[in-house]
């Protein structure tokens, strides 16, 4: 049996236990065996490649992680910060890379005036939450969830329905403490001349723009040790108290700050008007249309209970379209109670108006403070990923849904789920000047019928042709940068983002150690699906850009190949189903 | 085919492909999650941190059925180094709905099996099978707390444990005196160690043969009733013994109960009148076993079917869910609320997602560090509750409350609850 | 073949300009900075193609290349330091498309806060904006180098999306979701999104003060034209009292246009226009004053403002600092009817700058800064000024709270006469001065102009080096503005 990892040189081994003490350093493979995500990842060929590491190594300071990165500077080994591990690219893809797992750092700090939480990068959502509105503040949680670490998710994601009123996460970003993959420590914005990060901006030009794009880099540039956090002032007089415990457990709402709406609307124009007509009067918190499949989710207790419904529910839905006409509105009284009954008052006009009837809904937490898990997406199937999850305008939001489905229903479902004719989630973002869509795809990974193959495979190819698609209509999209294949979005957009895009990650990585590769599914399409560069237009990154991919000229010079970097196991169950 | 509660690693290969690391089983609940410095529910994450949590343990479990991972220097410690306290199961269960509890016991199983585990293990596996008790004592003193109100004959069966025995003989005496005023009890003729360190510990033979010994004698007592004040036997009488022998709890020939069941409505209904008062602010330690652990255990045999479905036959409603949340939480809070005086305090940690006292899973014999950690952290949060006093309802959490205070400045008297009762009769 | 000939043949001889007058004008601005060169040419451009055409020549000479797109200059960034060719995009000043439902505008470089104003006026929208902008000023490259609004009520989003960029190296290129294939004609995109693709290269362009490419056209946000206002005013003997009030306003997200201004650009800019106008409003204001406007959307505004007044009483009964909340604001009778139409369009074109009414030039010290530091940061600056003889009651002070308060914008203004090289030499000493103790005393300089850079840049070594490297991919020759930040 081929082994899995092979040992980072004694001598490095010993230079980072110098570093952090032998407790804080390990190679034990029964410990690294599990720095690797699970899920999604062992069973969708879309995250294939990851490797456990072959070095675990946990710092508790900036100082520690500075002295680690420049020992894999100095001995060119790849490394992978973790933060709490939640993303899909948390894992390391090369083999013997060192996991620098930040979970000891998790400091939290307060500047409660100036609406400040400084957090390092072991530090996760909830109890920055629970934190925050003992200050009188608070932050949205993102969709990734409660668990997801702050700084890995203000890097990367970041989005929930209350962006709205918040922004995107880069304007949230405040003084930043950075170590680059060489080692060199830089302070941003208010950090660059004192120690407090109040401001995240300059001087001169915004160094924020590397640190993410529409979406992160994903642990590319270096890590973030220590990122100060925009919060905002909380409406609530008191802090809101837990319900029921278990699955069904939420934060009730008081009934005078902060209150949700269904309305069912008559149409998709209507919908639409709706949206518009409530960002151009200036109220709400939050703006959306949600997905039946959601609420069966929601509403389900297990697996089995959400199937006993949602399957014979298939025609009820695809007739009525009910559900997913609802236009779900969250309002906030910021200022005062007043200011939640005006909003109340205006909203129902406007509903009036376009013949929407309101429904009925609870009036808790869901999916804006706290509660937010989207842990749960992998349970009604097994297999879930969000195909797309792309900020424009609303009109791009519809089109980008109606593109997905369509193709989606032509030649992925089966094996993926039906979700009988739904387009997707859609929600008002930045007052209403944009809008955040989402389109989420389940299967089944181990249907005992085989389906467990094709299911990841479809589910693979889906997320190439949404890109195809995205360059085919003009569509943005979030799968872009090292989420994507590189050499099909790296030419199309910008144009030839990629090319830059590249160079600026050499400039701050020359020896391509910060969790490389950069074009991860280039590369394992090329070995395993390569019929799809001809299907979908495009040839890999490797052939349009040259220099830099310093890592993979290490390994090709070892004579690695992605089949023998990855166990064997893991190929062997795969490859007579694909190609 | 598939079975419920099974003991075979390779029977659990779906929960360990199918977890996919979102760490439930390591934080908090969100929705509870009170601050930055109670964030763990897993006391082995919080110590030793790497993957040492469930998500950790059942990625190596998964490398094991796949035969991807041999033996290594740390393999031990990765699956030992753990309370088995269940916290990390109520975690999963709210979101990605995973058996990982009875993953981490086929784990142990499967190491076991192996031959891979602690030494200090051996040595408890050796006194349960000479002794009959986890601590080596002889087997003639199990007794020997005297007791005052058992009766020849009695529907009721009193299991007093293998802590209350010989470690803290004062909760079998108090036990004693409340049974003695909820009309009487018998003892277990014969009664040995109920088995929950050798589970715990993965060693299941030996389990079971502690298992057949007990059944045995409460066979031939004809009760109706197992009375324990102790949360680990009750947890193995309730949950363990079902569970190994293929049926469920409901379906035991007798009913098994904690003390605080049978207190409680006893309260209610002025049966029970508390005399005495207690001025205290008194902090609620929810026992793992008492609580999270001690669902009734449901038997269920089927398949897995599309989209990971379970079809025993009788669709989804023949499977009944686990999730921490219906284990014996109220019963001991309405009895000290009852108490003339006492404010009953919680913990930051708390019903299933309470904090482990370390004083489980093996962990005082082979890792007393663990142990020690865990319960120093629950001290803290008795500390930051303002509480006057910490009373739990296991001797084994007791014991580890006692140990823990031992140097520290900040100190506060422990109970259990037994003896607060008693003292309040 | 000289450089002005290939200028010419890229852009045709009436774009092209190298006469001296023409090279003088462009070697001066309203800044304390010396520009001892002149530029080799000076070139109007009317399209992408021909400012691309110029940098790829530009590359090939290695000669700087210093875009401008307003009419007037105050920072010395548009100075050329190196020489090279001025690349004034004043000629394209179009409004190439317009999204009214998503209440976007996709403008090229040279349009003007004047013509910006009047279209979104046209179709019932307005402009954020910084206060009271020249009206030939671009927007576009007021909202590149971060001009703070008077608005903070939109402030959680970016004010600009997409844009179009010529980097430094030549490459032609659409950031945010404008990235989009097709753009605009062929694409489903409308380049709401500002981020990516891949990074977020919009933040590389702002407060680049020209370095590293010359923006072609950008998306730019308009808001929905309020359809009622009402103006507030609350005055203090000092500005510290004025803080707390501030915060709590701020942190309740009541109004919209909301700062703190003192006497002396009260005076400025509400005097009526008439001679002796100016003086005797300065006598009349008080020393302080927060200026709050609230605003009410289309439908029920009247609640809207009800409701926010009554939250600012509430702040208002709570504090003792407030004495009251009026409604006119005294030695200004009316002023509260006009203001919010004067606070969403530029300064009157037919009026002299307000800045430079006073004494013909106007140099302001602007930094970043938390509320609660801004009264000693303005006795610092004051204090500083009595050392260089500047007279404190003509120091103007201009507090503008920035997203909910959490920091604000904090401006100094220093009036001289520009024709007198020794009261120039005198406020540009004071300048560094002020601005050095200031820097030492925590405030943040965000844009660092010319003068300020050095102490600036040095002192942020690391971000330094890595905004460099960032530089050297967009503008590998170093053409784009050589002298500006810390290039």
């Amino acid at each position: 049996m081929p082994k899995v990892t092979e040992k980072v040189s004694q001598a490095a081994y010993n230079a980072l236990a110098n570093i952090v003490g032998p407790e804080w350093v390990t190679d034990d493979a029964s410990i690294t065996e599990s720095y690797v995500k699970g899920g999604e990842i062992h069973d969708c060929i879309y995250q294939r490649g990851q490797q456990p590491p072959g070095v675990v190594v946990m710092p508790k300071n900036t100082d520690e992680v500075q002295k680690i990165v420049k020992v894999c500077f100095r001995y060119h080994l790849p490394y992978t910060p973790i933060g709490a591990f939640w993303g899909v690219h948390c894992g390391g893809k090369v083999p013997f890379h060192v996991s620098i797992d930040l979970s000891r750092m998790r400091g939290l700090d307060w500047d409660e005036k100036h609406m400040v939480a400084i957090v390092e990068p072991g530090l996760i959502h909830s109890p920055l939450q629970a934190e925050a509105q003992e200050r009188g503040l608070y932050t949205m949680t993102p969709g990734g969830g409660s668990q997801a670490a702050v700084i890995g998710n203000m890097l990367t994601c970041n989005y929930s329905p209350l962006n709205y009123r918040l922004g995107l996460a880069t304007r949230r970003i405040l003084g930043v403490e950075w170590v680059l993959p060489d080692g060199e420590v830089i302070r941003l914005g208010s950090l660059s001349n004192s120690d407090d990060p109040y401001w995240g901006e300059g001087p001169g030009p915004d160094l924020r723009g590397l640190l993410r794009g529409y979406l992160g880099w994903w642990g590319k540039v270096g890590i973030i040790t220590k990122m100060a956090i925009k919060m905002h002032p909380l409406f609530l007089p008191e802090r809101m108290k837990p319900v029921e415990r278990g699955m069904m457990s939420t934060l009730e709402f008081p009934d005078n700050r902060i209150k949700w709406y269904n309305f069912r609307m008559p149409s998709e124009e209507a919908m639409r008007k709706a949206m518009r007509e409530i960002s151009r009067c200036e109220i709400g918190a939050a703006v959306m249309r949600v997905p039946t499949i959601w609420r069966y989710r929601g509403k389900s207790v297990s697996r089995e209970d959400f199937w006993s419904k949602w399957g014979p529910d298939e025609q009820k839905i695809r007739d009525g379209r009910a559900t997913s006409s609802v236009c779900r509105v969250l309002l906030i009284g910021y200022t005062s109670e007043a200011q939640l009954k005006y909003e109340e008052e205006i909203l129902m006009e406007i509903m009036t108006e376009l013949g929407a009837d309101l429904g009925r809904t609870k009036q808790s937490d869901q999916s804006w403070i706290k509660n937010a898990d989207s842990a749960g997406m992998w349970w009604p199937a097994g297999g879930y990923v969000s195909v797309e999850f792309v900020v424009e305008t609303l009109e791009h939001s519809f089109a980008r849904g109606k593109t997905l489905l369509k193709e989606k229903e032509a030649k992925f479902t089966p094996p993926l789920v039906d979700e009988y004719g739904e387009e997707g989630w859609i929600q008002m973002t930045d007052m209403g000047h944009t809008s955040y869509f989402e389109f989420l795809i389940q299967w089944d990974p181990e249907h005992p019928l085989g389906k467990y193959k094709s299911g990841e495979y479809k589910a693979w190819e889906h997320w190439v042709a949404s890109q195809r698609t995205a360059i085919d209509h003009g569509q943005y999209t979030a799968n872009i940068g090292s989420l994507s294949v590189m050499g099909l979005t790296g030419p199309a957009f910008g144009p030839n983002y990629g090319e830059i895009y590249d160079k600026v990650r050499q400039a701050v990585d020359p020896k391509d150690i910060s969790n490389p590769p950069l074009d991860l599914h280039d590369r394992v399409i090329e070995e395993f699906a390569p019929q799809w560069m001809e299907e979908y237009d495009f040839k890999p990154w490797t052939e349009l850009m040259h220099g830099g991919q310093e890592w993979w000229k290490v390994l090709t010079s070892r004579g690695y190949k992605w089949r023998d970097v990855l166990p064997e196991w893991y190929w062997d169950r795969d490859d007579k189903e694909i190609g | 085919m598939i079975v419920s509660g099974s003991l075979e690693l390779k029977d659990y290969m779906y929960e360990m492909r199918r977890c996919m690391r979102c760490a439930s089983c390591k934080w908090l609940d969100h929705i509870y999650m009170p601050d930055n410095r109670f964030v763990y529910r897993c006391p082995s994450y919080a110590k030793y941190y790497y993957s040492k949590v469930a998500y950790g343990r059942l990625k190596l479990g998964l490398a094991l059925c796949e035969n991807r991972l041999e033996d290594t220097p740390g393999m031990k410690d990765m699956v030992f180094q753990c309370l088995m306290c269940g916290a990390c199961d109520s975690g999963c269960k709210r979101n990605l709905d995973l058996e990982i509890m009875n993953s981490l016991e086929a784990l142990r199983g499967h190491m076991v099996a192996g031959g891979r585990y602690p030494e200090a293990h051996q040595r408890v596996i050796d006194h349960v099978a000479k002794s009959h008790n986890k601590f080596g004592a002889p087997h003639k003193d199990r007794a020997a707390w005297g007791p005052v109100n058992a009766q020849a004959k009695s529907d009721t069966v009193y299991f007093a444990g293998c802590g209350a025995s010989y470690q803290d003989k004062n909760l079998a005496q108090a036990s004693d005196k409340i049974l003695g005023q909820l009309g009487g009890y018998m003892l277990l003729l014969g009664e040995q160690c109920c088995g929950h360190p050798l589970f715990a510990m993965g060693h299941f033979d030996a389990f079971r043969q502690q298992m057949e010994t007990n059944l045995e004698a409460m066979k031939a007592t004809g009760a109706k009733r197992l009375v324990t004040a102790c949360a680990e036997c009750y947890k193995t009488w309730k949950v363990d013994y079902p569970r190994l022998m293929k049926m469920s709890t409901k379906d035991l020939p007798f009913e098994v109960v904690h003390i605080t069941e049978l207190v409680a409505p006893a309260v209610a209904s002025g049966q029970i009148k508390f005399n005495g008062r207690v001025d205290m602010k008194l902090a609620w330690h929810d026992p793992c076993n008492l609580g999270r652990m001690s669902e009734p255990y449901t038997h269920w045999e089927g398949d897995r079917g599309q989209w990971g479905c379970l079809e025993p036959g009788q669709g989804f409603a023949a499977k009944e869910f686990n999730r921490g949340t219906a284990g014996v939480y109220e019963a001991p809070r309405d009895i000290l609320a009852a108490i003339p005086g006492v404010e009953v305090l919680e913990l930051k940690r708390h019903h299933e997602f309470s904090w482990c006292c370390g004083g489980h899973g093996g962990a005082p014999e082979a890792y007393p560090e663990l142990a020690a950690y865990a319960v120093s952290e629950r001290l803290e949060e008795v500390k930051d509750a303002g509480a006057e006093a910490v009373v739990s309802a296991c001797p084994y959490c007791k014991q580890q409350f006692q140990d823990g205070f031992k140097d520290r400045d900040h100190k506060v008297p422990v109970f259990d609850i037994t003896e607060l009762i008693a003292q309040a009769l | 073949m000289e450089l002005k000939d290939k200028l010419v043949g890229i852009i045709g001889a009436a774009q092209v300009d190298d006469s001296p007058a023409t090279l003088a004008a462009y070697s001066r601005d309203h800044s304390l900075v010396d520009c001892q060169g002149l530029a080799d040419a000076v070139v109007w451009p009317d399209s992408a193609e021909q400012v691309q055409k110029v940098i790829q020549l530009a590359n090939e000479l290695k000669i700087p290349v210093i875009p401008v797109s307003s009419e007037q200059h105050f920072h010395g960034s548009t100075l050329p330091k190196m020489g090279g060719v001025i690349m004034d995009m004043r000629r394209m000043n179009r409004v190439l498309d317009v999204d009214l439902p998503d209440r976007l505008f996709r403008i090229e470089p040279g349009l003007t806060w004047a013509q910006a104003q009047a279209e979104t006026e046209k179709l019932g929208q307005r402009m954020v904006m910084p206060l009271l902008p020249l009206a030939s000023g671009s927007v576009v490259a007021s909202l590149l180098e971060r001009e703070p609004p008077t608005n903070p009520r939109f402030e959680y989003g970016e004010p600009m999306t997409s844009n179009e960029v010529i980097w430094g190296s030549g490459m032609r290129f659409r950031t945010g979701s404008a990235s989009a294939p097709g753009f605009p004609e062929k694409a489903d995109s409308k380049g709401g999104n500002p981020e990516g693709p891949g990074t977020n290269w919009y933040r590389f362009l702002q407060g680049a003060e020209g370095t590293m490419g010359v923006v072609t056209w950008s998306i730019v946000k308009f808001e929905y034209l309020p359809v009622l206002d009402k103006t507030y005013f609350i005055t203090f003997d000092q500005m510290a009292q004025a803080i707390e009030p501030l915060y709590q306003m701020q942190r309740r997200m009541i109004g919209n246009e909301c700062f703190l201004l003192n006497r002396q650009v009260g005076a400025l800019i509400f005097n009526d226009g008439q001679p002796g106008g100016y003086e005797a409003l300065k006598r009349q204001l008080p020393p302080w004053f927060v200026v709050m406007v609230l605003s009410g959307p289309p439908r029920m505004p009247e609640k809207k403002l009800a409701y926010e007044k009554a939250a600012m009483d509430e702040i208002a009964a709570s504090l003792p600092q407030v004495q009251r909340i009026d409604e006119s604001l005294a030695g200004a009778p009316g002023l509260e009817r006009r203001l919010p139409g004067m606070l969403r369009k530029p300064w009157p074109a037919e009026r002299a700058y307000w800045k430079h009414a006073l004494k013909g030039g106007c140099e302001d010290l602007m930094c970043i800064a938390k509320m609660e530091q801004a009264p000693a940061f303005t006795q610092t600056v004051m204090e500083t000024a009595g050392l260089h003889g500047y007279d404190v009651n003509e120091l103007g002070v201009y507090l503008q709270p920035i997203e909910q308060g959490r920091a604000c914008h904090l401006e100094f203004q220093f009036y001289y006469d520009p024709a007198d090289p020794a009261a120039k030499a005198r406020i540009k000493a004071l300048y560094l001065d002020a601005g050095q103790k200031l820097f030492k005393q925590g405030a943040f300089f965000s844009r660092p102009y010319t003068l300020l850079s050095p102490m600036v840049y040095e002192h942020a070594r690391g971000y330094t080096n890595t905004i460099t490297k960032v530089k050297e991919v967009l503008d590998p020759n170093y053409i784009m503005c050589p002298g500006n930040v810390c290039f």
